[in-house]
């Protein structure tokens, strides 16, 4: 199964665990975040990555330089878990 | 993979897997920022979060209810930027196919 696939049927059994007007709050969220043009400032293809340290779980630095010295990086910002 | 988070919940999600990466945390999401990702929860959701019992300017460490919207980048050698996918609808997210042949035509360089 696609990723989408899984996320799809998340999407479906929170439809049914939300309240209609916490649904209501979050769509226009959303929405309203879509519509502030963030979109427009995430950088782009092409562009250079911006360089960054930081430290991981072990509170040791890790920086994008060095991480790309040892290949292509994919790099995935999440809110984290809640 | 980048989160504002403070270490304790971070490191839940560092469980061992069959595979390396490294899980890096963002105070105050400074390196989001850089990435043009940042916004703010409005306030009638952190409402609603608060009621959920969630706290999230605690979780953060930083005070704030500001979040990156989620995003994968992949960058190459030189460090330049070759695929970006972010949506702000957090429960839409890139297909790992996807990023895995970006990552093979990179690779076949």
């Amino acid at each position: 199964m696609s990723l989408e696939e899984k996320l799809a049927a998340v999407r479906e059994m929170a439809k049914t665990r939300q309240p209609p007007e916490v649904r209501a709050v979050m769509q226009k969220a959303t929405e309203d975040l879509r519509a502030s043009g963030i979109m427009d400032r995430v950088v782009k293809i092409g562009a250079p990555a911006p360089d960054f340290t930081l430290p991981n779980v072990a509170g040791q630095p890790v920086s994008l330089a060095a991480l790309r010295a040892r290949g292509p990086v994919v790099l995935s910002f999440y809110r984290g878990r809640w | 993979m980048v989160s504002p988070q403070v270490a304790r919940t971070t490191r839940e999600t560092d469980e061992p897997k069959p595979m390396t990466y490294e899980v890096l945390r963002d105070l105050g999401n400074r390196v989001a920022e850089q990435y043009g990702l940042v916004f703010t929860l409005p306030e009638a959701l952190q409402a609603i979060y608060t009621k959920f019992g969630i706290d999230l300017p605690k979780g953060n460490g930083d005070g704030t209810w500001r979040l990156p919207v989620p995003a994968r980048f992949v960058i190459d050698r030189e460090g330049i930027i070759r695929a970006v996918d972010a949506d702000p609808d957090y429960t839409r997210r890139p297909e790992p196919a996807q990023t895995v042949e970006v990552l093979r035509r990179l690779q076949s360089r």
